[in-house]
């Protein structure tokens, strides 16, 4: 199935590579910038993990937003502010435009099976809002359903260091998950998270 | 000037070549040129390491209708990135073995042989078993060999007894068996390369695995460096590590490094003595890991492919040969000026050249490329450091250019946390570019 539809897109590409050579020229150049990534993102944007997440299915505008915290610093990184300085921002569209066009597969990873509905429970109830339909879409915000556990828990970390800084609605959210559920409450909801494979 | 003009003709052919087969096709005619055929056009590629294997798959990725062949002596392959956590005893040699299962999926041809004689001008490949390959554009990633003429004393045979472990495999499993074999109290001895070689961080990475090794498990044992350099990659980083972890610089340290113009210049080894040669003085070792010299391997010789130098120099753009039309050299055998010869380089350079052959076989003029190098370094228990560059092509200068601003070191100041996370990125690295090159 998957294969079926590399083949039609690429088919498409040539079709169009012969038909118009300009915007297939951009096409190329935005696909040799996205395949860079793949080093560390993984083929397409599907990480094999652990750590460093999937960015296939990233919403563009959150993923233009993400490359500039990064290169201004305003998001905390190892790497990727080094490399995010490298391009201009119709670069972070181009490559937020081939992202946005690959399904994210889910990161192959074990749960606590048993930690499952308790965490489905409390992101219905503090997450959802936000992070729509189990964590799967929303806007401006990252996919983190299927999404690998070690990166959210660094996430989550730098949200609550303060390294990474927090709307006014969503530190309330957070705080109020924290006095109900505690530690085990943000432990649920990852095992949660990763259960959708 | 001469092969500037060469490169212009050659491109106006491909161009008005294109042209003909596209008024042919109109016209009913039923010949094509072969250099403006991209439909089932036959490509071929030498070598099934990084850059190899990378360009096969994205050749086909790029172009489905591409027939990809790709020709590769070993059933296995071992990576040389990761191996020193091999050496120190932190992974198996099964964590770093790969197969071609991935690559027959998206519709490579893999074919397990030695390529011994590549016919340019016939547009053909010969293998060791007498077969005969047609190609209409070749790929040549060979990756490095080991330049046994550049050190007195080291030849095939001595490599059995002072390993150099630069070739992943065999090799590795060999050096990790000494290691362990070693008494506690023994000396380690690393010879490092000369400039340039794959793997710049490589050996100082490796300096620093097995003495986390002796750290753990023979703490009175001594890791000794003789370079014929007198700085390395991510020197700072390095030396900040083994002061934290090795006490480098004291009377107890476990990390001496000796440079150049300290006489750290090995000139001769002497394997019946495990013993190598300074100007200065014999130094004997227990385990000794010789890093010589490095040149492109063996076929980019025999196919001339190397002109007078040791390296494959190319058109940085299209990683098409200099010197014969129609063939690419990319990855570590190539003259991929800035950038280092690295796992990485050859995964990014493999995707470009892909585009780039397909634009030649559509006869078109290929979009502008893009490049990326990043090169972790793990120095320690939850201590690693990488190096980053993003690149694009500068055409006046043939090179590849580092975009200014951006990439550069880990700074010297991180926090533990982030030396920590480094090490997952790392480890999250490998498990990627693996299953981006071979599956």
């Amino acid at each position: 199935m998957k294969l079926g539809k590399i083949s039609a897109l690429a088919a498409t590409g040539v079709l169009g590579a012969l038909l118009f050579s300009a915007p297939a020229m951009a096409n190329d150049a935005a696909a040799m910038m996205a395949e860079t990534c793949a080093g560390c993102h993984g083929t397409d944007g599907t990480s094999m993990g652990p750590v460093t997440p999937s960015i296939a299915g990233a919403d563009q505008e959150y993923f233009v937003t993400v490359m500039k915290d990064y290169a201004s610093g305003a998001r905390p990184s190892t790497v990727m502010g080094r490399i995010a300085k490298g391009y201009t921002e119709d670069d972070y569209k181009a490559m937020a435009t081939y992202f946005a066009d690959r399904k994210m597969g889910p990161a192959k990873q074990a749960f606590d099976v048993a930690m499952v509905a308790k965490g489905k429970d409390l992101q219905a109830r503090f997450c959802e809002k936000c992070h729509e339909k189990g964590g799967t879409t929303g806007e401006l915000i990252p996919k983190v359903a299927g999404q690998w556990t070690p990166y959210l828990e660094q996430s989550m970390q730098d949200f609550k260091s303060g390294a990474r800084e927090m709307e006014r609605r969503k530190k309330a959210k957070m705080e109020e998950l924290a006095a109900e559920a505690g530690e085990d409450g943000y432990k649920a909801i990852f095992h949660y998270l990763a259960s959708q494979q | 000037m001469l092969k500037n003009g060469l490169k212009t003709d050659r491109r106006s052919f491909i161009k008005i070549a294109g042209g003909v087969a596209a008024a042919g096709a109109f016209a009913g005619a039923i010949s094509m040129p072969n250099v403006a055929r991209a439909a089932g056009a036959r490509v071929v590629v030498v070598g099934g390491g990084t850059g190899g294997a990378t360009c096969a798959k994205y050749l086909r990725r790029a172009d489905p209708s591409l027939d990809v062949t790709l020709i590769e002596a070993n059933k296995e392959h071992y990576t040389c990135f990761m191996s020193n956590e091999v050496i120190g005893g932190e992974r198996t040699m099964a964590g770093i073995q790969v197969g071609y299962g991935g690559l027959a999926a998206h519709g490579v041809k893999v074919v397990h042989a030695l390529v011994t004689e590549i016919d340019a001008a016939g547009k053909k490949v010969k293998t060791q078993d007498g077969k005969t390959f047609a190609y209409d554009r070749l790929v040549v990633a060979p990756g490095i060999d080991i330049d046994y003429d550049s050190l007195e004393g080291y030849d095939e045979a001595a490599a059995e007894k002072m390993p150099h472990a630069w070739q992943a495999g065999p090799q590795t499993a060999l050096l990790r068996k000494q290691l362990e074999d070693m008494k506690d109290g023994g000396t380690f001895i690393l010879v490092a390369p000369p400039n340039p070689f794959r793997c710049p961080p490589g050996p100082y990475e490796r300096a620093s695995l097995v003495a986390n090794y002796f750290k753990q498990h023979k703490p009175n044992s001594k890791v000794l460096i003789l370079d014929p350099k007198d700085g390395f990659s991510k020197q700072g980083l390095f030396i900040q590590a083994w002061e934290k972890f090795y006490g480098y610089g004291t009377d107890k340290a476990m990390i001496t490094w000796i440079p150049a113009s300290k006489q750290g210049k090995v000139i001769a080894v002497h394997p019946a003595e495990m013993a190598v040669e300074t100007d200065f003085e014999k130094i004997k070792g227990d385990v000794i890991n010789v890093i010589p010299a490095q040149k492109a391997g063996k076929i980019a010789f025999a196919a001339g492919l190397t002109g007078d130098g040791k390296w494959c120099p190319i058109n940085t753009k299209t990683f098409e040969s200099s010197i014969h039309a129609g063939v690419h050299v990319l990855g570590d055998a190539a003259v991929a000026t800035t950038m280092p010869k690295s796992g990485y380089s050859a995964n990014s350079q493999a995707k470009v050249a892909a585009r780039a052959i397909v634009a030649a076989l559509q006869g078109k003029d290929m979009a502008d490329p893009a490049y990326v190098n990043t090169c972790y370094s793990i120095a320690g228990p939850d201590h690693c450091f990488s190096v980053a560059a993003v690149y694009k092509h500068n055409a006046a200068e043939n090179k590849i250019v580092a975009v200014e601003g951006a990439g550069g070191l880990s700074p010297m100041d991180a926090s533990a946390e982030d030396r920590k996370r480094e090490v997952g990125f790392a480890h999250s690295w490998y498990n990627n570019i693996v299953k981006d090159s071979w599956g």
